[in-house]
C-alpha cells in the first residue's frame, strides 16, 4: 500500500455528513428535489421557495403551472447571501391538483442558525493629527479558514496607510501566510491621514477633522473548505473624537538665543481662535507654577 | 512474565459484524460469522492469513492468528520473532474490525511479555519495541489516536519511530522514512493543525514527488487556499506528461475548489472512461458527485449505481461511494421507498463488503 492512500485526505469527494454552522457573509445553497411518486399525472403545481429571517421573507425561487409525470423529479437549486445573524428557515411550499381533482398544499420547511465567523475589536491612538489604527480579527468558526483579503477603507477625510509590512517590504498577512486555525486571532495595523496642509488648514477643516468620528470600514473576504468563500464589510469602524479647545497655540518660542537672569526676555505665542465666534485673549504667567519668572505685560 | 504465545495475552475476538447484522435486518444475508472452534488449536499458513487480509476477512483472520500464536511453540529467537510478526496480523485484524481499544490493551500485555525474551535480551533493547517487526510497531504507534483519539501520543510515538529510522542507511529505511512522515501528517491534520501538516509535507523526503505534491495542494484546497494549491499543482505539472491521470485529477480538484461542476466534471469523466487503464474509482464517483452540484441527483445516482455494479469489490463495497449514493437516496426518496431503496443497497454491499464496513455510510436514523 503506498503510504499515500492512508492519508486522511484522498482524492475522493464525499459529501459533508451534516449541515455543519452556516456563518455570516457566506452563500447558503440548497438543492431541492420535488418527486410525483404517485401513478399517475400531477397537474398545475407551483412551488415557492422563500428565505425567512428574524426581519424580512426573501423568494428564492418561484414557479407554477407544471405538470410531472409519474416518478418525474423536478429539481430546483436555490443560493442565498447571507446577511444576517440568528434563525433562518428555508421554507418550500408546493401547490398542486391531486389525481381527484382536489387542490393541494404541501410544505417542507429546513431551520438553520447564523453565526458570526470573525470577531473584529479596534484600538485608535491619536498621533498629533494622524490616528493609528489597531485591528484584531478572531476566527470564531469552528474550521480553518483562509483569509483572502483584508483590506480598510477610510472614510473622508481620512486615507489610510497600510502598516502591516515587513522591514523589506513584504505583507505580513498575504496569502501565503498560512491559515487561520479555529480561535486563532491576528492584528493589524494602520495609520490614517489627512490630506490637509497644516499650514493652510481652515479653521472648517481643522474642526472637520478633529470632530471626524468615522474611521472606515474594513472588507473582509475568506475561504474554506474547498473554496467555499464568505465576505463580509464591517459597519463603520469608530473612535471618541478628539474634539478641539475653542484656542489652539498653534506655536510658542523665546526670541532670541538665550534669556539673561534678570533681564526682560519676550516670548511670542501665536493662538488661533478655532471656535465659531469672537474672543478677547489675553496672557498671564501663573506665580504658582512658575516662581521665578516675573511677567512684564505685553512686549511693544 | 508470561511467554508471547500465552493465551492470557489475549483479548475476546469480536464476531459480531455490524454489516452482517443490519443486512439480517433488511432482508440480506449478511456475511455468516466464522466458528472460532474451526481455528482453535492449530496453525494456520501465512499463505491463508494472507488470504483473509486480501479479502477483508477480519475476522477470520484475527482468529486464525490467535490460534497460530498459541500453536507456534518458542524455543528460539526466531519463533519469538515469528510470533511477533503474527502479532501484527492479529494487531491489523483488530484495527480494522473497529476494535482498536482491544488491539492496544493485547499490544500492551505483549509489550510486557517482550521483555521475557531472548531477543530483547541479546539486543539489550532499551524499549521492548525495538526488536519488534516494523509494521508491529507502525500499528502500535498509530494505536492511540485509532482506539482513544489520542493522536498527539501517537505523534509522538511515531517520531520516536523517525528518529530510529533516521539513524539508518539505505533505500528500504529511506520508504520506511517517508510512510512515518505520511503517517505523521496525517495524525497532525486530525489534530486539526492545518498549517502544521502542510508544512510537514512541504518537508518530507520525498517532497518533489508528484503524488505528495498533489496531496499537499489537496490539503491546501481543503483549506481554502487556492493560491498556493495552484503553485504546488503547477509544479506536478512540471513533472509529469500532459496526459497523465494526477495531472487530470488535480485541475478537475482545482475546478471543484473553484466552483466551476461542469469543468470538474468533463475532466474526472476523462479519467474515468480510459479504457486502457484500470477503474478509476475516484474519479468515476468525483464525476458523479459534480451531477448533484450541476443539479441532478438522479444523474449520480445513476452513474454510482452504476459503478458500484462495475467494480463491487473496489466501489461497490467503498464507504465513501455508499455513503454518497445513501445522500442521493435521501434527496431523492422518502419514506417506505427510501427503506426499500436503502435495503437494496445494503444486501447489495453484504455480498462484497469484507468485515468492519462502517454502516453509518447507510445514513440510517
Amino acid at each position: 500500500m503506498h503510504p499515500l492512500e492512508g492519508f486522511p485526505l484522498s482524492e475522493t469527494l464525499v459529501l459533508p455528513r451534516s449541515f455543519g454552522t452556516m456563518y455570516l457573509g457566506e452563500t447558503f445553497s440548497a438543492h431541492l428535489c420535488l418527486c410525483n411518486e404517485s401513478p399517475s399525472v400531477v397537474r398545475d403545481i407551483s412551488v415557492q421557495v422563500v428565505m425567512q429571517t428574524s426581519t424580512q421573507q426573501l423568494q428564492l425561487f418561484s414557479d407554477s403551472s407544471k405538470h410531472l409525470a409519474s416518478g418525474q423529479p423536478l429539481n430546483i437549486q436555490v443560493a442565498h447571501e447571507i446577511k444576517e445573524l440568528g434563525a433562518h428557515v428555508l421554507g418550500c411550499s408546493v401547490h398542486y391538483l391531486s389525481a381527484q381533482g382536489e387542490r393541494r398544499v404541501l410544505q417542507k420547511s429546513f431551520k438553520f442558525q447564523v453565526a458570526n465567523p470573525l470577531v473584529v475589536k479596534t484600538k485608535v491612538n491619536h498621533l498629533g493629527r494622524d490616528v493609528l489604527l489597531e485591528v484584531q480579527v478572531h476566527n470564531a468558526t469552528q474550521g480553518t479558514m483562509a483569509l483572502e483579503r483584508l483590506r480598510f477603507e477610510a472614510s473622508s477625510p481620512f486615507t489610510a496607510e497600510d502598516l502591516n509590512t515587513a522591514a523589506d517590504g513584504a505583507a505580513l498577512w498575504d496569502s501565503s501566510a498560512g491559515f487561520m486555525q479555529a480561535g486563532d486571532v491576528r492584528q493589524y495595523l494602520y495609520r490614517l491621514r489627512t490630506h490637509i496642509d497644516p499650514e493652510q488648514v481652515t479653521v472648517d477643516q481643522e474642526r472637520a477633522v478633529q470632530y471626524a468620528t468615522a474611521l472606515g470600514k474594513l472588507d473582509i473576504l475568506w475561504r474554506g473548505s474547498f473554496g467555499s468563500f464568505g465576505r463580509l464589510q464591517t459597519s463603520q469602524l469608530l473612535r471618541k473624537s478628539p474634539g478641539m479647545f475653542l484656542l489652539e497655540i498653534e506655536s510658542a518660542e523665546v526670541l532670541g538665543k538665550t534669556a539673561a537672569l534678570e533681564e526682560p526676555f519676550v516670548v511670542r505665542a501665536l493662538v488661533r481662535n478655532v471656535s465659531e465666534r469672537r474672543m478677547a485673549v489675553s496672557a498671564t504667567v501663573h506665580a504658582h507654577t512658575h516662581p521665578m519668572v516675573i511677567s512684564c505685560g505685553a512686549a511693544q | 512474565m508470561l511467554p508471547l504465545n500465552d493465551r492470557r495475552l489475549f483479548q475476546p475476538t469480536p464476531l459480531a459484524d455490524a454489516l452482517a447484522a443490519l443486512a439480517d435486518q433488511h432482508g440480506g444475508r449478511g456475511r455468516a460469522a466464522p466458528d472460532a472452534r474451526e481455528f482453535a488449536g492449530r496453525p494456520h499458513s501465512y499463505e491463508l492469513l494472507n488470504q483473509y487480509a486480501a479479502g477483508q476477512q477480519w475476522r477470520a483472520l484475527a482468529l486464525a492468528a490467535e490460534a497460530t500464536i498459541q500453536a507456534t511453540p518458542i524455543q528460539s529467537a526466531s519463533d519469538e520473532a515469528a510470533v511477533l510478526r503474527l502479532w501484527t496480523y492479529r494487531a491489523l485484524a483488530l484495527v480494522r474490525l473497529a476494535h482498536a481499544a482491544a488491539a492496544a490493551r493485547e499490544l500492551q500485555a505483549v509489550e510486557a511479555a517482550t521483555r521475557g525474551t531472548s531477543v530483547y535480551a541479546r539486543f539489550r533493547a532499551r524499549a521492548p519495541t525495538v526488536v519488534w517487526p516494523f509494521e508491529l510497531r507502525v500499528l502500535r504507534a498509530q494505536l492511540p489516536g485509532l482506539a482513544h483519539g489520542d493522536w498527539r501520543r501517537t505523534c509522538e510515538r511515531v517520531c520516536a519511530l523517525l528518529r530510529a529510522c533516521e539513524r539508518r542507511a539505505g533505500d528500504a529505511n529511506a520508504q520506511r522514512r517517508f510512510r512515518l512522515q505520511m503517517l505523521l501528517a496525517g495524525a497532525v491534520l486530525r489534530l486539526r493543525d492545518a498549517a502544521l501538516a502542510a508544512a510537514l509535507l512541504a518537508r518530507l523526503d520525498a517532497a518533489d514527488d508528484p503524488r505528495v505534491l498533489s496531496a499537499c495542494a489537496r490539503l491546501h484546497l481543503q483549506l481554502g487556499s487556492l493560491p498556493h494549491a495552484e503553485l504546488l499543482f503547477r509544479r506536478v505539472e512540471a513533472r509529469v506528461p500532459a496526459d497523465d491521470k494526477l495531472l487530470l485529477m488535480n485541475r478537475a480538484m482545482y475546478a471543484v475548489a473553484a466552483g466551476k461542476w461542469a469543468v470538474a466534471r468533463d475532466l474526472f469523466a476523462r479519467v474515468a472512461s480510459d479504457p486502457l487503464g484500470e477503474p478509476h474509482v475516484a474519479a468515476a464517483n468525483n464525476a458523479a458527485v459534480c451531477e448533484l452540484f450541476l443539479g441532478s441527483p438522479q444523474r449520480m445516482l445513476a452513474q454510482l449505481q452504476l459503478l458500484m455494479a462495475d467494480s463491487p469489490t473496489a466501489a461497490g463495497s467503498a464507504a465513501e461511494l455508499v455513503f454518497n449514493y445513501c445522500t442521493a437516496l435521501d434527496l431523492l426518496h422518502d419514506g417506505p421507498a427510501l427503506l426499500a431503496e436503502k435495503s437494496r443497497k445494503i444486501a447489495d454491499v453484504a455480498t462484497w463488503a469484507g468485515d468492519g464496513f462502517d454502516t453509518s455510510a447507510f445514513k440510517m436514523q
